[in-house]
């Protein structure tokens, strides 16, 4: 056999082989890329399931610094939902069941000590949980809770997450509505009279929207929380648009201004 | 409130909020870069952005947004600035040597202080998981990742190698020829 010819063979092989192992190659980079999503999605899960936790008294911190010791302690409505969320999402990918167990052990955690005598939840508790720090119910912290409610439900199949969602977007519904002005408040009383202190913000509607969008995912026979999603997102684009200056976070819009009494620092933009 | 009104969009069919969330994102995309062309979180009252400031949470929920105006609108645009939003996150916001992502960092990326958030982690695996473990197309205009390039690096690599390898075999058997067959 001539050199030219082994020459020729030996390329040849050596392509094949090439050939054959550069899928491997790529999925050892696709592989690489993946760990280290997983690494940022794991970092964040850990940090939100031990580093945030409050292994004396249940539930979970908000604000911490780098090493994860809590620089507040309160413990909060739209945190916990928030964390039974990101917690779901963990799951989705994971299907491992401890994670589920902790996204259900919170939603107890805020069932057994943040309800008050309306069935609703008080949005701040101190760290305790012995008395609440606001004990109106809170529009924002409402929204986002019906959304873990929903989610909770949807990955469980057990009624009572959906039936306290409905409650809750109920509750909103005729109690947080501003009747005389349109919008919501931000936050009312147990007996469901308006706290008029705060300007309402502009992220109100835009956060119940959200919320009613998320139960029709579960009900779409129920069109009542269409409806609570029409009038949230026509009275944000009729009341908190304004070109040039875009969507206004902070207002002192024109229909609420004679019944306000806070302080705001101005105008702000999100 | 862009991902309100896509969302009010998806669920009534109402032209106008889908029209509106358009109009809101284009809005952000105008007036909340700076002069890195990154999405900034806050600009003041007369849209001027201020300290070029990145907070991971919204950060994480504009992208958020975004990808829901690409899925609505077929938009890459969107897709884009998603993308650009939650790899910066990605990127600077983590903390290597801890657990979590800080809730601040300035343009260059490095981290206003220490603080983190627990809500915003939530924020941040919401759109990192719906952005890697979706399937939705890689960016459009970013340059293309030493990730991408690294197969193509291996394999023209490996050919080279080879080829020396056997033009180096090839040529000391001649020599060997040479030497036990002399003319």
């Amino acid at each position: 056999m001539g050199s030219n010819t082994r020459l020729g063979i030996c390329s040849v092989v050596s392509v094949l082989i090439l050939l054959m192992i550069s899928p491997t190659v790529y999925n050892i980079d696709t592989m690489l890329q993946a760990q280290v999503i997983t690494d940022r999605l794991v970092s964040a899960y850990w940090f939100m399931n031990t580093s945030c936790v409050d292994f004396t008294y249940g539930g979970h911190f908000n604000e911490h610094d780098r090493f994860g010791t809590p620089t507040t302690r309160a413990k909060r409505l739209k945190t916990e939902s928030k964390i039974i969320i990101g917690t779901l999402d963990f799951y989705n990918i994971t299907r491992d069941p401890e994670v589920l167990s902790h996204a259900i052990d919170t939603f107890y955690t805020i069932e057994s000590n943040m309800r008050n005598l309306n069935h609703t939840y008080n949005p701040r508790m101190a760290e305790d949980w012995s008395s609440a720090i606001i004990s109106n119910s809170r529009t924002i912290d409402n929204s986002f809770f019906i959304r873990a409610l929903v989610l909770l439900y949807e990955h469980t199949g057990n009624r009572t997450y959906y039936q306290t969602a409905v409650w809750l977007m109920s509750f909103i519904s005729y109690f947080h509505r501003n009747a005389a002005y349109g919008g919501y408040h931000i936050e009312v009383d147990e007996f469901g009279n308006p706290n008029f202190y705060y300007y309402p913000y502009g992220m109100l509607p835009g956060l119940v929207a959200l919320a009613a969008g998320s139960l029709p995912s579960v009900e779409p026979r129920n069109t009542s929380f269409l409806d609570e999603l029409n009038y949230a997102l026509n009275f944000a684009y009729d009341e908190y648009w304004e070109l040039p200056r875009g969507v206004i976070v902070m207002a002192t819009h024109p229909k609420q201004q004679s019944i306000k009494v806070g302080n705001p620092s101005g105008f702000n933009r999100l | 409130m862009m991902k309100a009104f896509i969302t009010g969009y998806f669920y009534t069919g109402d032209i106008l909020f889908r029209d509106h969330s358009i109009e809101i994102a284009d809005f952000i995309i105008r007036h909340y870069t700076d002069s890195n062309s990154g999405l900034v979180s806050e600009v003041t009252q007369d849209l001027s952005v201020r300290d070029s400031i990145r907070n991971s949470g919204a950060l994480a929920n504009i992208a958020s947004a975004f990808l829901d105006m690409y899925i609505f609108t077929g938009n890459y645009t969107y897709l884009n600035y998603g993308w650009d939003a939650i790899n910066f996150v990605k990127q600077y916001h983590f903390d290597p040597d801890h657990l979590g992502f800080f809730k601040l960092c300035i343009a260059s990326g490095t981290p206003v202080n220490t603080e983190k958030w627990s809500e915003f982690q939530y924020e941040i695996m919401m759109t990192l998981t719906r952005y890697e473990f979706g399937d939705y197309p890689p960016p459009t205009t970013t340059e293309p990742s030493l990730g991408f390039l690294l197969p193509l690096i291996i394999i023209g690599g490996t050919i080279i190698v080879v080829q020396v390898l056997i033009l180096a075999i090839l040529l000391i058997q001649r020599g060997q020829k040479s030497v036990k067959h002399p003319r």
